[in-house]
Order: structure tokens, then C-alpha cells, then sequence
């Protein structure tokens, strides 16, 4: 999805590498998907609200047709073995790429010992305790604050 | 008034969803599942996996299954709108009243401490799943060959995760 995105923004927006990468900085940092919320900024900045939106449709609305679609053809088809297999399959699949997503996001993110402790500290608060996301990350946001701000300095 | 609860759920679950959005699998598990029970473990488990595996990107495909899921076309637009709200609010209000602040150390601070944790809760996520999921030889094969395909190999999501699945789909059935 990125190369494409790169290369409306180059052509309709005139942004060149740098300015492309500020767009996903933005993107990255903010909650949700990376390419949902790229083709939202890129798109209000092309044409206001509707262009926003008509980004958002176009990245989002294929997978929704998919999705609608298989669903419906999972509906469909009888519950056979073959069906109970190939999700037993498909879910042990997805625990796999979980941990890849964590440790892609890790590799990135998880610079010195201070925001690895505060990784594990979630791990083991979620885990262990199943305390709620939004405090977890609240509780980080403050310590990140505290203990991760780079000094003015440098 | 069930269509506003959906879309204050999927709300919430895209304003929390940081680090490119697969911190939503926890909140789905926890407010989907085990808060509104609007559906089983399983069936969420089961959603998010078809999910990965259709082109597109994971939080809307997952919006709509959940809300057909639950009994009705009207759901999955729905739950969709929500999701994808924050996108809105970031294009608007981000790019053009955050962005010069992205640098400043407070709010870098901020960021780098809540991704940190979103890494961890991810984790936490693959192990809890791990542990309905990967109950035999076979399942931990198709596992460890999705994460070899997806981190080692760098396929995409969809393709790393649909030939583990077949893998697994032919050990499965001829072990067991």
C-alpha cells in the first residue's frame, strides 16, 4: 500500500521523499491504521473533508467487499471437518504473525532499558492482571513523559 | 440503542488502536468479547483470522465482520464509521495543529512511552491466543511458519499468513 500512496501524494501533492515521510510520521504516531489514516491526510489535503473521506473509502472499501463476501461464503458452506481444519489452521497462523507484529514493533521501538521496562511492565499488568489498555497506556503516556522525552539539549 | 453503542465501541477501540493499529486485537477480546459479550471468544478469534487473510486493511475488515457477525449489513457500516473516525480527526486536526509539535520532546516522550507499552500488551495478546490456538505439534508448526514467513521472510500479512495456513491445513489433517 505505501509505494502507492507515496506516489499519489508525489503526483497530485507535488511532496517529495521528505515530505511524504512527515505524512507518515504523522500517520504512524497516531492511533490507528497506518494506511487509513495516510490516505485521510493525504486526501484532506487534495480536497478538504470530502477528500478525506473519499481516501479513507478507497483504502478501506475493497477489504470490506472481501471480507462481506467471505463471510457470507463461510455462511454458506455446510460445517464440514474440512471447514474445522482449515480454521484450527488459520488461527494458529495468525498467533504467529501476532508475534512477528511484536517483535517488527519491538525491533523499532524498544530502544534502552527504559522503554523495555515499561513494555514488559504492560506485558505482565495485561497478562497477569488483564488491567484495562486505556490505563496501561495512560500510565506509559505519564512515563514516557518522565522518563523518555529526549533533553532539550539534544 | 445498539447502532450507538457499536459506534462508540468501534470508536473508542480506533482512538486506542496505536501501533498501526494491531493494538485493536486486545480491545477486541476485551470490550467486544468479554465486556459487551457480543461475541464468543472463539467467534472473534475466528473473525480476526479471516481478517488478516482479505486484502485491505485489518480495522475495517474486521468492523464489518464483527458487525455482520452480529446480525445485520447496517452493524458492519457501522462499526466501519467508527473505526475509522480518528482517521478523520488526524487528517483535520493532526496534520495541521500537531504536526509542529511532533518534534517537541514532551510529546515524542509521550509516544515513544505509550508505544512501548502497546509492544508489550501486543505480546501479552499473542499469548493468550497461543494458548487457544497452538494445542498441538501440527498448530505449533503452523505458527512458528507464519512468524517465519511474516518477520524473516517479509512476506505481507496476507500472503505469510494464508501459506502457513495451508501448511498447517496439510499437517493437520494427515497427523492427526
Amino acid at each position: 500500500m505505501l509505494p502507492y500512496l507515496e506516489e499519489i501524494a508525489r503526483r497530485e501533492l507535488g511532496a517529495d521523499s521528505n515530505e511524504f515521510l512527515q505524512i507518515m510520521a504523522i500517520a504512524q504516531s497516531f492511533p490507528g491504521a497506518m494506511g487509513i489514516n495516510a490516505a485521510a491526510i493525504i486526501g484532506y489535503r487534495m480536497g478538504g473533508w470530502m477528500g478525506a473521506v473519499a481516501g479513507i473509502l478507497g483504502v478501506t472499501v475493497p477489504g470490506v467487499i472481501c471480507a462481506s463476501v467471505l463471510f457470507l461464503l463461510l455462511m454458506l458452506a455446510a460445517r464440514t471437518s474440512w471447514l474445522d481444519i482449515a480454521t484450527t489452521a488459520l488461527k494458529a497462523a495468525v498467533v504467529g504473525i501476532v508475534f512477528g507484529m511484536a517483535v517488527n514493533l519491538g525491533n523499532r521501538s524498544w530502544k534502552g532499558y527504559r522503554s523495555l521496562l515499561i513494555g514488559f511492565a504492560a506485558l505482565f499488568l495485561f497478562y497477569r492482571f488483564q488491567l484495562s489498555p486505556v490505563i496501561i497506556l495512560l500510565g506509559a503516556g505519564v512515563l514516557g513523559y518522565i522518563f523518555l522525552s529526549p533533553s532539550e539539549a539534544g | 440503542m445498539l447502532y450507538l453503542k457499536l459506534y462508540l465501541q468501534f470508536l473508542k477501540i480506533g482512538l486506542l488502536g496505536f501501533g498501526g493499529g494491531y493494538m485493536m486485537i486486545p480491545l477486541f477480546f476485551t470490550d467486544i468479547v468479554a465486556r459487551h459479550k457480543w461475541l464468543s471468544h472463539e467467534e472473534m478469534f475466528n473473525i480476526i483470522a479471516v481478517a488478516q487473510t482479505v486484502p485491505g486493511t485489518f480495522a475495517t475488515n474486521t468492523a464489518t465482520l464483527v458487525g455482520l457477525k452480529m446480525g445485520s449489513i447496517g452493524y458492519g457500516i457501522v462499526a466501519v464509521l467508527g473505526v475509522i473516525t480518528p482517521a478523520l480527526l488526524i487528517a483535520y486536526l493532526a496534520d495541521r495543529y500537531v504536526r509542529p509539535y511532533l518534534t517537541r520532546p514532551a510529546l515524542q516522550g509521550i509516544l515513544k512511552g505509550v508505544t512501548a507499552a502497546v509492544i508489550g500488551i501486543i505480546f501479552a495478546t499473542g499469548l493468550r491466543m497461543m494458548h487457544s490456538a497452538v494445542i498441538d505439534g501440527p498448530t505449533m508448526v503452523t505458527g512458528l511458519l507464519a512468524f517465519i514467513f511474516f518477520y524473516a521472510r517479509r512476506w505481507n500479512v496476507a500472503a505469510a499468513t494464508i501459506s502457513a495456513a495451508l501448511a498447517g491445513f496439510v499437517l493437520i489433517y494427515f497427523v492427526r
